[in-house]
């Protein structure tokens, strides 16, 4: 299905059901007089394509979800980046060298948000992760940050990507700022001040420009459109999670010591 | 008949009263209120812990102060007070050295910063959530809803462990495996279970060791990292998926058991039921 002609608004009538199949996602929604029944679960089987189907009933189970909301019979579906940055770790000895950059591409699973009447917090009835990332920390044991992990996979070119229906595609372009070798180990991408662009059935990220300035200093990160990747007018599909600026200096990289060692 | 009522029921002792009235009324007002305000004003700055010291420290100067002010107002003579003051002290300190103790020790302790309020501790046997820090004592509420009070002193001179000071921490689980299972596959296996269980961390990585050659198994630890909020979660979920990913493998956890022989290794003892 066509990402424009799922994630949408959609009308339902009393007592109508629908199942909303996305990656590891499945969410059954039953409209109710004055609310909504939802049940929501991860699948073994991932879907690739973006699905809804129409059904006879959800039946109340005890994993049933009800929300009294009153007469909205309006039911608004959005994708939505990770609560949490996300971790690439690097296994193929990446190296950029003094003044040069690097542009890398990074697949970001998406989680589905479900709204009544408005997308606002309060009306969120559930968000489901499309493929549910393992947890990971960045930086050291004492002092880092939760995250999710992405592994170690990413694409040297843009076409050379190929994400699925559910994933948004993320440009990161480092520049090594400084008068040593920049050896990628880990890197961090928060996502959550992403924001959430569509292009040719494509869920594009914001562009992510980061400049390196040593292990010791706070690089800064960029976030915005580019041309070549996000095309002349980008479609916004959804906002940060979180109301930074776009302009962030903070610390994006983490160098591995054995912890086990000292 | 004359009582001598007069003596002390008059204008002047009247008017002092309410005096004295109004300003323990007017006094402890104004140090809650500047109490309030400065933990409101701070709120965000300071941790739980330094907001209740600061906040203690306020009351009791203010309290303090204020019994010295009705002190005063009742015209007693206070350089006598504090000239006898050396001499109470002296008395006060030999008969409550253990209080003056356990007051010095939580000096120590809040200056350390060992611990805070909300932290998991465990103390000897005892274990639970630091409910308050208070002058003679700590207070800690186990995890079944008990109320412990250790003595300050008690505290700074004994092994204390803060189980929740850093964010991220380490399960181990301790597993034996039968001899004649394949040391290899039983890494991988237990490098799966941790890998696909989503709330262990992928960094730091788990560790597995391989401990001992036991009396009746070869045991193995496997070591999850995970945040601390979800202890409970990862210790029931790693510890299923252990027993399950082991069925299904078919890797067998041996009971304790001994195997006896009678000097020849591998024939085995012969056994005849005699009747008579």
């Amino acid at each position: 299905m066509n990402p424009q002609s799922f994630w949408k608004s959609w009308h339902f009538k009393v007592n109508q059901t629908c199942i909303f199949r996305a990656g590891y996602a499945e969410v059954c929604i039953k409209h109710i007089q004055n609310g909504w029944l939802v049940r929501s679960r991860t699948t073994e089987q991932s879907t690739d394509e973006l699905l809804i189907e129409e059904i006879d009933d959800l039946k109340d189970d005890s994993d049933v979800l009800h929300f009294h909301t009153g007469f909205s019979d309006e039911l608004i579906v959005v994708p939505a980046l990770p609560d949490k940055a996300v971790v690439f770790k690097n296994n193929k000895n990446i190296k950029i060298s003094a003044g040069e950059s690097a542009s890398l591409y990074f697949k970001i699973p998406l989680t589905m948000q479900f709204y009544f009447q408005e997308v606002k917090d309060e009306n969120r009835l559930v968000e489901i992760p499309l493929h549910r990332l393992s947890d990971t920390w960045f930086g050291e044991i004492d002092s880092g940050e939760p995250a999710y992990s992405i592994g170690s996979y990413y694409d040297k070119s843009f076409s050379e990507v190929e994400a699925t229906s559910w994933e948004a595609i993320s440009s990161v372009e480092i520049i090594n700022n400084t008068v040593g070798v920049l050896e990628l180990q880990r890197l961090i991408l928060r996502v959550e001040d992403f924001y959430l662009y569509l292009k040719n059935s494509q869920l594009l990220t914001s562009h992510v420009r980061i400049e390196f300035k040593g292990q010791e200093q706070a690089g800064s990160v960029n976030l915005g459109v580019w041309k070549d990747i996000h095309g002349e007018k980008p479609v916004l599909v959804a906002k940060p999670r979180s109301s930074d600026t776009k302009n962030l200096l903070r610390r994006s990289f983490f160098f591995i010591k054995n912890i086990y060692q000292n | 008949m004359d009582l001598g009522l007069s003596t002390y029921f008059n204008s002047e002792t009247v008017d002092k009263f309410f005096r004295i009235i109004f300003i323990l009324i007017a006094g402890v007002g104004s140090i809650q209120l500047i109490s309030f305000m400065v933990k409101r004003s701070l709120r965000k700055q300071l941790s739980r812990q330094r907001m209740m010291l600061i906040s203690r420290t306020i009351v009791y100067t203010g309290y303090i102060g204020l019994v010295l002010i009705v002190i005063r107002e009742l015209n007693y003579d206070l350089t006598a007070l504090f000239g006898a003051a050396g001499v109470v002290g002296i008395v006060i300190g030999v008969a409550s050295q253990t209080s003056i103790g356990n007051i010095i020790s939580g000096l120590f302790l809040v200056g350390e910063k060992s611990f805070e309020l909300g932290d998991v501790v465990k103390i000897g046997d005892k274990s639970g959530t630091v409910y308050s820090i208070d002058l003679l004592s700590i207070k800690v509420k186990t995890f079944d809803n008990l109320l412990i009070r250790i003595p300050n002193q008690a505290v700074i001179s004994t092994e204390l462990t803060n189980i929740t000071k850093f964010p991220v921490r380490r399960l181990d689980f301790l597993i034996g495996v039968a001899y004649k299972e394949d040391l290899r596959k039983v890494k991988t296996v237990l490098e799966n279970v941790a890998r696909n269980n989503p709330l262990c961390l992928e960094e730091p990585e788990p560790v597995i060791i391989f401990q001992t050659f036991g009396e009746s198994s070869i045991t193995i630890t496997l070591g999850v990292w995970f945040e601390k909020a979800n202890y409970l979660s990862v210790r029931n979920s790693v510890f299923i998926e252990i027993k399950e990913a082991f069925d299904r493998e078919g890797i067998e956890i041996p009971f304790p058991h001994i195997s006896v022989y009678a000097g020849e290794a591998s024939k085995p003892i012969s056994v005849k039921l005699m009747e008579d």
